[in-house]
């Protein structure tokens, strides 16, 4: 068996985060029936054969809904890690680089980004150009740039003091060489690591802000859309906030114990 | 020996700031490197030997310009590198690599073997796949490792052929000087002269000049035509090493080679033994730097650093009993 | 062998690791008689250490476990001890220096009370009494101004200091045997000759015994009587000291007498090659038929790869666990 599969929390995490994925692929072809289409007949009905995780208040079909929501969740993990990383890294490896003036100013200025509350900076964001799902993105990617921006820089900083970077220099390797044959992929496991955290967040974040109701806007399914949809229905209907409540439980978990794993596995001596 | 030294060293200083404050001035200076000129011929091995401390590496990594000097001049092949700037500096890297004490370190963890040993080609020339590779796989046979070391990564080898790589890698583009820190120190005794022998036999077929750096005097014996021995960041003395076993008249240089514990029961020792510690480089003593742990000392040597005066042929001392007398 | 203080019988080890079980220490059995000092000698990762570990039940308990082997001191089983017993045992009648003084040393106590410490455990002196005693051992093994140096952290202190400091708490107790383990190896000639002195001088006068481990045969020569030499986790010879140096008996010795550089190479030995021994250190994780060296041996014959050799005697006071002796009558 591959070596990787071995580790415990890196199968587990494969497996929940494969269901997830699996999901939202497939319900770009086929979902059970259409996520946004009201059957005013058969509103807040308890799971069954035909509904199996039930129906909404507008007899919306909660499965496909969830599926449809594991893509918005997705895809929001997705462009804010993208974000947050390609920024983090490039004002992280400039910062740990040239070191000085600009060390100092990228960390105070990622400190300031990070006492900002990621909520506010939402809020904010909803409140100057509207709620929307693209806005939330923004707001949470931007909150992610100082993260990665100080691991970047903190490893970056180590890989640079360690011999076989000297070594490159005496090889006569130019700087540009050593950063992206010896720094970038040096870098990159803890990144990953890091990636896969932060999209659990970011999964969590955009539940909570379309919660809020500054996120994913009506009739588009979310997961913490469709939980604050539920909470009026709670003693009649429990399904309706329970399915989208464990999906985002199972999709943090996955994501958490996938960084877990791959921590645990990236020693190098596994390679 | 001919006439012109490929490397040319007057006058290194290399001095480290202690920290003061985050925005003050420098509190101290660590005087790591104090003055230090020596040549190194074509085909030569030049050693430089010393306690743990007394600015070996330093010396080594400044003649690199891994480090910056602090002062005076540096001339590979006659050219002075001190005042290059990056880009040419970088160009001169072709004709001086270095070797590292701790292969497990100086080796890339996430390169494959045949990157690592190509580096320095890829640094100067484009050079395609497939003559890389060659390139790669003609250096490994060279050191002695087989042809599937290629797509293996540094963590799959035993410390000995992670040195091995390490030595491919110096090797690549055919440099005129090696400078090896401590190249067999990390390693097994049994593998030691593996690799003592290897870095010999290269010597011949590659022809270059070395700079080893060691602390183990029948390493630097072993392998060097010529040494150094510092302390405190100064060279104290210097000989031919066949010279070396024999004659030494620095008292330094004495107490050295009588503490390296003789592999015979027969010839039981009784190393000269130093009183105290080297003093600190921070704080280095007036006059001469190892008059306060010499049995010898007097007057003038508390005063006047002595400067290394030739005493033989390709024998140089610095020691005030040496202007004419010996130990 | 029955003035032997110490006695190590076919001390066998195994570590569990992410490889399997590990063999560290296979089979292997040597003594030290009163007074005397024993070199233990071999190359990193032979199981020098976890030999001596063994001795004071220091081995890693959630891994490593002692599968079968018997270590008498003083006639006594110290594989019967329980902890309290062994725990009474350590840095008293036996006790042990390592070679990174600053892993063994705590950092957050001075230097002062961490010798005194085992004289309070151990013997029971009071507080004054104990660091008095402390502080003429700071004074035995020459750290000038003790007084002062008392009251430091082992930071404070130079790493031949760190050393000193460390051999004073292992003499506090007046221990019959004393464990050095690569004393010297993390310290500069200079001071490691100032050090195997000081050793050398306590153990004459407090006629304890040493075993004394190391991979620098130099230090071998000078220091020790007789000579255990291991090789991956087994003992491949035991003689006397200058029997290994005249006629080192399994090619594994004689590989390595003749592989390490002199200050003066014997006159036979051209100076710019040195005799190797080829290949490399097997990995103990793989089980090996026959002997653990054959891969490496010069003299390799047929039984070498299928049967494991047993130590054979080759003369008087000198064993080799190799097959060329294995007919007894002591000749290859
Ligand atoms: N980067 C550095 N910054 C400050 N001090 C240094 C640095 N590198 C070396 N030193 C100091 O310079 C002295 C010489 O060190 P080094 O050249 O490494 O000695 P050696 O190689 O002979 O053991 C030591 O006192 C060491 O602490
Ligand atoms: N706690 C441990 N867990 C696993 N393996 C160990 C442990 N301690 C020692 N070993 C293994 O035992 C072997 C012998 O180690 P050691 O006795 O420390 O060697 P040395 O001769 O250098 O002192 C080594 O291969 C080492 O990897
Ligand atoms: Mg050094
Ligand atoms: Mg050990």
């Amino acid at each position: 068996m591959n070596k990787h599969l071995k580790n415990i929390n890196f199968r587990c995490g494969l497996v929940l985060t494969a269901v997830v994925v699996l999901a939202a692929a497939v319900s770009f072809f086929w979902t059970p029936y259409d996520a946004n289409r009201m059957d005013p007949g058969h509103r807040l009905e308890a799971p069954s054969f035909y509904h199996l995780l039930g129906t909404d208040q507008y007899g919306r079909d909660i499965l496909s809904r969830v599926m449809v929501g594991a893509v918005n969740s997705i895809f929001v993990g997705l462009a804010t890690v993208v974000i947050g990383m390609v920024a983090g890294v490039v004002l992280g490896l400039i910062a740990a680089y040239i070191g000085k003036w600009a060390d100092e100013s990228i960390m105070r200025l990622s400190d300031l980004l990070f006492g900002f509350p990621a909520v506010l900076t939402a809020i904010l964001i909803s409140a100057i150009w509207g709620p929307s799902i693209s806005n939330v993105m923004v707001a949470i990617g931007i909150f992610y740039i100082p993260v990665f921006t100080r691991l970047t820089r903190a490893v970056a900083l180590g890989i640079w003091g360690r011999e076989f970077i000297e070594a490159a220099r005496a090889s006569g390797a130019s700087e540009w060489a050593i950063t992206f044959r010896h720094v970038l992929p040096n870098l990159l496991s803890p990144l990953i690591i890091q990636a896969t955290i932060q999209f659990a967040v970011a999964v969590l974040a955009e539940a909570g802000l379309s919660y809020l109701g500054l996120g994913t806007q009506p009739p588009h399914a979310s997961w913490g859309r469709m939980l604050y949809e539920a909470q009026t229905f709670m003693e009649i209907s429990p399904w309706m906030c329970i399915f989208p409540g464990l999906a985002i439980a199972w999709t943090v978990l996955g994501f958490n114990l996938l960084g877990d794993g791959i921590r645990d596995n990236l020693d190098p001596y596994m390679l | 020996m001919s006439q012109q030294p490929i490397l040319d060293v007057q006058d290194i200083v290399k001095y480290f700031p202690v920290a003061g404050g985050l925005w003050s001035k420098p509190k101290a200076w660590i005087k790591a490197v104090d003055g230090i000129s020596f040549q190194v011929y074509k085909g030569e091995s030049f050693g430089l030997v010393g306690e743990s401390g007394c600015g070996k590496t330093t010396l080594g990594r400044t003649i690199l310009r891994l480090i910056e000097p602090t002062s005076g001049s540096i001339k590979l092949n006659g050219r002075e590198i001190t005042r290059l700037n990056q880009r040419e500096m970088r160009a001169l890297r072709r004709d001086v690599q270095m070797i590292f004490q701790d292969p497990q370190a100086s080796l890339d963890p996430r390169m494959k073997v045949a990157s690592i040993v190509t580096e320095p080609l890829r640094a100067f020339q484009k050079t395609g796949r497939q003559q890389l590779r060659d390139r790669a796989l003609n250096l490994l046979e060279k050191v002695g490792l087989k042809a599937d070391a290629l797509d293996k990564y540094p963590h799959a080898f035993s410390g000995g052929e992670r040195q091995r790589i390490g030595i491919a890698r110096a090797l690549c583009l055919n440099p005129s000087l090696i400078v090896a820190d401590e190249p067999v120190s990390a390693l097994d005794m049994s593998i030691q002269a593996q690799v003592l022998n290897l870095l010999g036999d290269l010597k011949t077929s590659f022809d270059f000049s070395s700079l080893i750096i060691s602390h183990d005097l029948s390493v630097i014996n072993h392998m060097c035509d010529r040494i150094a021995v510092m302390y405190l960041g100064v060279i104290v003395e210097m000989a031919p090493s066949n010279m070396f076993g024999r004659i030494q008249r620095h008292p330094y240089t004495a107490a050295l080679v009588s503490a390296v514990p003789t592999p015979d029961p027969h010839k039981k020792q009784s190393p000269i033994t130093l009183e105290g510690e080297i003093p600190s480089p921070v704080n280095p003593p007036p006059g001469c730097l190892f008059h306060t742990r010499c049995t010898y000392c007097f007057e003038h040597c508390r005063v006047e650093r002595p400067t290394l005066v030739e005493i033989q042929a390709g024998h140089t001392v610095a020691c005030w009993l040496n202007n004419g007398r010996g130990l | 062998m029955s003035s032997a203080l110490l006695e190590i019988q076919d001390l066998t080890v195994s570590f569990q690791t992410s490889q399997g079980v590990r063999r560290a220490v296979e089979q292997v059995s040597l003594y030290i008689e009163e007074g005397e000092t024993l070199g233990l000698v071999g190359e990193s990762g032979c199981g020098k250490s976890v030999t001596a570990l063994s001795v004071l039940g220091l081995v890693d308990r959630s891994t490593g476990l002692i599968e079968s082997g018997r270590i008498l001191f003083k006639g006594k089983n110290l594989l019967d001890l329980n902890t309290e017993a062994l725990r009474r045992l350590r840095g008293n009648a036996i006790s042990m220096v390592f070679q990174e003084p600053m892993t063994s040393l705590n950092p957050v106590l001075p230097v002062g009370r961490q010798i005194a410490e085992p004289l309070m455990t151990h013997q029971g002196l009071s507080k004054i009494e104990a660091y008095a005693s402390a502080m003429t051992w700071l004074e035995r093994v020459k750290i000038p101004m003790a007084r002062k140096r008392m009251q430091e952290y082992p930071h404070q202190l130079s790493g031949g200091m760190r050393q000193r400091v460390m051999i004073a708490m292992a003499m506090v107790c007046s221990p019959s045997l004393l464990m050095a383990d690569e004393p010297t190896t993390a310290l500069d000639v200079s001071t490691q000759a100032q050090i195997l002195h000081l050793i050398e001088k306590l153990k004459a006068d407090l006629k304890m015994s040493v075993l004394f481990i190391t991979h620098d045969l130099g230090i071998v020569a000078q220091t020790a009587k007789r000579v255990v030499v291991m090789y991956a986790g087994q003992v491949v010879e035991a003689a006397s000291v200058t029997d290994i140096f005249d006629r080192p008996a399994h090619p594994y010795t004689r590989g390595l007498l003749r592989s390490i550089p002199r200050m003066q190479p014997p006159t036979d030995v051209p100076k710019k090659r040195l005799q190797e021994i080829k290949g490399t250190l097997p990995s103990l994780d793989i089980i090996i038929p026959g002997c653990r060296f054959a891969d490496r041996c010069p003299e390799v014959f047929e039984p070498c790869r299928q049967k494991k050799p047993d130590l054979s005697p080759v003369q008087a006071g000198q064993q080799a666990r190799c097959w060329l002796y294995a007919d007894g009558s002591g000749k290859p």
